[in-house]
């Protein structure tokens, strides 16, 4: 009796049984609950967040939705300089640090990371640019000089 | 405020479960690319958050909102990521309304079934009187 009046009010063509709509319920209940247990494990959290936004100097006080939108942000600035430097390397397969520091030399927006990851250098190409700084140091002295 | 150095550090197995899903199946991380990372993210907070404290300043407002964050990221140049924050605000502030129903609902059966409860749960219910005080006292910080 309830299957034929389902299949005669569902404007779909698929007929579902009775005992079918609970387990569906049921179902989309479950990957609801499922999907907001993934957002949560996936996420940075908010109580470190917290801590880091509450150093800043002059922050008096911070609402929640604030704490939980700049984890959230956190997040995909994570995904997305990871993904850049991927991007840009060379190498498809294989994400190095002097990728990330490459991306964050060159992109101006990631400029206030640059203390941060800095560009690696070898001690060979370092003496190399204290020896040319000196020697331009003494040219400039001696123009004085003349 | 942030007493030692380790309080600014994400954990780890976060951090490279994010690297692991912005990344193709297959690639390589190194290690420095983790911690690197995760010291990136929380200069990136520190960096948004002064930037939205700038603009609640300007604003005349103590609080940081979940407005200025999000002008904070447009202002620094990650307009990109102002789509799915909002959609998040959104859902956040859905969760909160049924929070916040939920709370005044078992409030009212509480106070029903405080009518029928003996003397003996009083304790009881003062006790959650006083954490209703205190989640009060959150909400004026917030405004």
């Amino acid at each position: 009796m309830c299957m034929c009046r389902a299949y005669y009010f569902s404007a779909r063509p698929t007929v579902v049984h009775y005992s079918q709509v609970n387990t569906i319920l049921l179902k989309t209940e479950m990957e609801e609950r499922s999907s907001a247990h993934k957002r949560k494990a996936c996420a940075l959290p908010l109580t470190r967040v917290k801590t880091i936004m509450r150093s800043s100097p002059d922050v008096s006080s911070i609402s929640p939705e604030a704490i939980a939108l700049t984890a959230h942000s956190a997040k995909l600035f994570i995904s997305q300089l990871v993904g850049d430097s991927l991007d840009e390397s060379h190498s498809g397969d294989q994400l190095e640090y002097k990728d990330l520091a490459h991306v964050v030399a060159t992109h101006k927006r990631m400029a206030f990371l640059q203390d941060i990851l800095p560009q690696k250098m070898t001690v060979r190409d370092f003496d190399r640019l204290v020896t040319e700084y000196e020697k331009q140091h003494k040219s400039v002295g001696r123009d004085h000089k003349h | 405020m942030a007493e030692k150095p380790e309080d600014f550090n994400m954990p780890s197995n976060v951090v490279s479960k994010i690297i692991k899903d912005a990344l193709p199946h297959g690639v390589n991380v190194s290690a420095d690319v983790r911690s690197a990372a995760s010291r990136s993210a929380s200069i990136f907070i520190l960096y948004v958050t002064t930037c939205a404290n700038d603009i609640a300043v300007a604003n005349k407002r103590k609080t940081l909102s979940a407005q200025d964050v999000l002008e904070a990221i447009t202002q620094i140049g990650f307009e990109e990521f102002t789509e799915e924050l909002m959609e998040l605000h959104k859902t956040l502030m859905k969760e909160k309304t049924l929070k916040e129903r939920q709370r005044l609902k078992n409030k009212s059966m509480e106070s029903k079934s405080s009518q029928v409860l003996d003397d003996k749960d009083d304790d009881n219910e003062e006790e959650e009187e006083d954490e209703d005080e205190e989640e009060d006292e959150e909400e004026e910080e917030e405004d």
